[in-house]
């Protein structure tokens, strides 16, 4: 279970020279996220959908634990992200959606030997582990071949085992499809909903700009917009009044105000 | 810290250390051009002339021997927590590493293991080289006070690489710590020359250098084997250094990741 309280990220933005003379103790940020509250159950199947800046990402590495909040609170399974993300990150696992993840001169094979060890695998439970992944999406021909030989659609089922290592309760992954050609982008997502969501209890947190990825993948939509929640929805619901989800998507992108659907 | 997962990074590094052939050749062997410049060189100062140098035992060769491979060994210690975050955050790694079960302290620490053994590993065959070779002579050596000596400026030098890490956290480009460490230590610290040959002035600041007390012990216990009580004032300036710097360095770490992570900032170089 996810809670987050009125979150708000602010990122520092660089000076010009002649700022650090004019106003030296002035500086200027930019809100990525304006007091976000969510709350997801587990086995929630969600699609973070909006235009590119609007705060997608930067929500999901919070729950991720990758940053923190500049004020406001998230917690994952009762832990604080922040105060014990150790503990917070101990079930979620991150797909990123950089191809330079890894490690491009060590195998396939041995990237996630590594990155398994890290997450507390060691023995032979730590080769069991990587060759049960590597099965999983179907990488196990090519496990033995360097990285940098991957083709981009390898190079993410390889980020969606590693995102696996851990049997994540919550599983994020960040536009898993943004660089793959559509036959890779069917491929990878038929991983995600046949072997990845066996799991019904597992959480599953896609931000994506694919409608159809969306509608496939997930039962919820939270759609945001210049770093605030505009809308949480069911599919189905949207499905049913607005026939489909571009309809839905146009209509919220076009609205000066907030949304309710 | 568990040993499993240090054996991890080693692998890897080591891995990646092969795959770079033409890399491991340079490095290794490109070694024994220094060492040989400074053995010509000294032809050229005729032994016990030097009045700086007599307490060394005398040789100018073997006094710079002792001071580049360990200036360069400590320079290392001091640069290669920062240049391993470098190195993560430029092949896009860091986030990888960062979203992982391990804590981000323990990262950076394992992710400069393997240069230290690397490194360390280049240490010795120049002294090797020069013993076998060269007539560096370590028939005096106290192995104690040496190996003393050698903790306590790693403890000392590492506490200063993790300060200079947190500074490429913060400032990712142009850290104080690694380059005044660098430029001063050559200089103040002692490497290529005794310190009693500066002026009074630089002298003076050349006694806050840390690096020149671990020359002056690993000088000392090497060539003229003194014992640890006859080097107590080196080791205890290294000892309190060590035990003032090192919880510090680790804090500031921690404030740096901190305010990288509330600012977005950790992944950017």
């Amino acid at each position: 279970m996810i809670i987050a309280d009125n979150i708000f990220m602010q990122y520092p933005m660089p000076k010009k020279y002649i700022e650090y003379i004019t106003s030296p103790f002035r500086s200027h940020k930019f809100t990525a996220l304006k007091g976000v509250s969510l709350n997801i159950e587990a086995g929630d199947r969600i699609a973070f959908l909006g235009t590119n800046g609007a705060g997608k990402t930067t929500l999901l590495k919070i729950i991720g634990g990758l940053l923190y909040p500049t004020t406001g609170s998230l917690t994952v399974n009762g832990h604080d992200t922040k105060k014990e993300s150790l503990k917070a990150k101990k079930k979620v696992g991150f797909v990123l959606n950089e191809e330079r993840s890894f490690y491009w001169r060590l195998t396939g094979r041995q990237n996630l030997l590594f990155f398994a060890s890290l997450d507390n695998f060691s023995g032979d439970g730590l080769h069991k582990k990587v060759d049960d992944l590597m099965d999983l999406v179907g990488l196990q021909e090519a496990k033995d071949k360097i990285f940098a030989g991957y083709s981009s659609g390898m190079k993410q089922k390889l980020a969606i085992a590693r995102g696996m290592i851990s049997s994540p309760d919550i599983l994020i992954l960040d536009e898993p499809t943004r660089t793959l050609d559509p036959i890779s982008a069917d491929d990878i997502a038929s991983i995600i909903s046949k072997r990845v969501h066996v799991n019904k209890d597992r959480t599953l947190l896609i931000a994506t700009h694919s409608l159809a990825e969306a509608q496939r993948l997930c039962d919820k939509v939270c759609f945001m917009k210049k770093g605030a929640i505009v809308d949480f929805s069911s599919i189905s619901d949207i499905i049913d009044k607005y026939k489909t989800l571009e309809n839905y998507y146009k209509l919220i992108i076009n609205s000066d105000k907030n949304f309710e659907s | 810290m568990k040993l499993y997962k240090l054996l991890a990074f080693l692998k890897r590094d080591f891995k990646i250390f092969l795959s770079y052939k033409m890399a491991m050749i340079t490095t290794t062997f490109g070694t024994i051009f220094p060492l040989l410049t400074y053995f010509f060189i000294n032809k050229l100062i005729p032994e016990q002339t030097q009045e700086s140098l007599l307490q060394y035992g005398g040789s100018y060769f073997e006094f710079t021997l002792i001071g580049i491979a360990f200036t360069t060994y400590f320079t290392m210690a001091v640069q290669e927590f920062s240049a391993a975050t470098r190195r993560d955050q430029m092949a896009g790694c860091l986030e990888a590493l960062l979203s992982s079960q391990t804590d981000t302290k323990a990262i950076i620490f394992m992710s400069a293991v393997f240069k230290f053994i690397h490194n360390g590993t280049i240490l010795i065959f120049m002294f090797i080289v020069a013993i076998l070779f060269l007539g560096f002579d370590i028939s005096s050596m106290n192995i104690l006070s040496t190996i003393l000596a050698l903790i306590l400026s790693l403890l000392v030098f590492v506490s200063l690489g993790i300060f200079s890490a947190a500074g490429t956290i913060i400032f990712k480009k142009g850290e104080p710590f690694g380059i005044l460490f660098g430029t001063m230590s050559s200089l103040l610290g002692g490497a290529v020359f005794p310190v009693e040959i500066l002026p009074d002035w630089l002298k003076a600041i050349s006694y806050v250098v840390p690096i020149r007390y671990s020359l002056d012990a690993l000088r000392l216990s090497i060539l003229q084997g003194y014992s640890i009580p006859m080097l107590s004032n080196q080791l205890m300036i290294l000892f309190f250094s060590a035990i003032l710097l090192f919880p510090l360095s680790l804090k500031f770490f921690e404030w740096a990741v901190n305010k990288g992570k509330r600012e977005g900032t950790l992944m950017q170089y």
